[in-house]
């Protein structure tokens, strides 16, 4: 199925979030995650089963002032 | 000796200089430079994560003792400055937050109405709020009485390395406002960053003046020396300012002229 994940297309074939971090370079980077505009916490990852237009927001600490 | 200790609500951090990680040539230069400033807060900002991204986690490259301060970068609204801090919080680096407000993309200048909306609902929600504002005093008065934990007024605007541009205007905030008052932005000196302190600020955050120096990490202890420097002389408590001279030593005793 195709989801969006920042605002870009992609194609999976998971069935949860966590799966879907796990099957890319986010299995080992401290992410936050916004699924569907909700913020979800990392104990949730497990139960969230990913449907077709599913839009994933994947945030991470860059430098800043 | 009495102990100066910088404290922000329940916590006493061991650097009066605050350091920004944008602008950094490397993650090893930027952690080189933390160091060398002997910075305690270090802030942040937060992006989407790069899937195909190889350069590395920005957190491998903060030293252990850092308190990391988030900061809401990219917010142009207070709703949205609310929604990047609680995400930063999910990141579980403590409650910390710079809330950074700016819809104006020339001169980078923050909102201060909509900063303290964000202040509000933040502060309710147990965080550690240091805003990032324009030092105008009533704008500090209601940071204060929305529950901000410091206010952060802007020297110069950010990454100009303009010095104290807004001096007259902090020196009000230094004579009226409670909480602790961090010079946030445009300082581009290790010099300023002393003279601000020896007005009297708290503490002084440096980003640009800093990354962008052909060489950060000497520029980065120099400012960790300036922002002592400025304490201690303001502690020791600062010379009058006369328009004429006084000389330092005695007027007598003079040694006899030439040929008397």
């Amino acid at each position: 199925m195709n989801i969006q994940v920042n605002g870009a297309c992609v194609n999976t074939s998971v069935r949860t979030l966590k799966e879907f971090l796990d099957s890319t370079a986010y299995k080992d980077k401290p992410v936050a995650v916004e699924y569907n505009g909700e913020l979800v916490s990392r104990d949730a990852y497990e139960t969230i089963v990913l449907t077709a237009a599913d839009r994933l927001e994947i945030v991470t600490f860059v430098g800043g002032g | 000796m009495i102990a100066d200790q910088f404290r922000v609500g329940n916590h006493v951090f061991s650097s009066r200089l605050l350091v920004g990680t944008g602008k950094f040539g490397s993650f090893d230069t930027m952690k080189a430079s933390i160091e060398a400033s002997q910075a305690d807060i270090v802030t942040v900002a937060l992006r989407r994560a790069d899937m195909g991204s190889t350069t590395g986690n920005i957190l491998d490259y903060v030293p252990q003792h850092c308190s990391l301060m988030p900061n809401t970068s990219g917010a142009r609204t207070a709703e949205e400055a609310i929604r990047i801090a609680r995400i930063a919080r999910e990141l579980g680096c403590g409650d910390l937050i710079k809330i950074e407000v700016i819809r104006d993309q020339r001169y980078l200048l923050p909102d201060n109405e909509e900063t303290i909306k964000a202040t509000e609902v933040l502060a309710r929600e147990g965080f550690l709020v240091f805003p990032y504002m324009s030092p105008d005093l009533m704008s500090a008065q209601r940071l204060v009485e929305a529950g901000a934990a410091t206010v952060m007024p802007l020297a110069a605007p950010i990454g100009s390395n303009r010095g104290l541009e807004t001096k007259g205007l902090i020196q009000i905030l230094i004579n009226e406002i409670d909480v602790p008052i961090i010079v946030d932005a445009g300082i581009g000196r290790p010099s300023e960053a002393a003279e601000a302190m020896e007005m009297g600020v708290d503490a002084v955050l440096v980003n640009t003046a800093i990354a962008s120096s052909p060489n950060p990490v000497t520029m980065a202890e120099a400012f960790g020396h300036a922002v002592i420097a400025g304490r201690q002389a303001y502690l020791a408590g600062l010379g009058i300012v006369q328009s004429e001279g006084s000389a330092s030593s005695p007027l007598t005793g003079f040694l006899g002229k030439v040929g008397e």
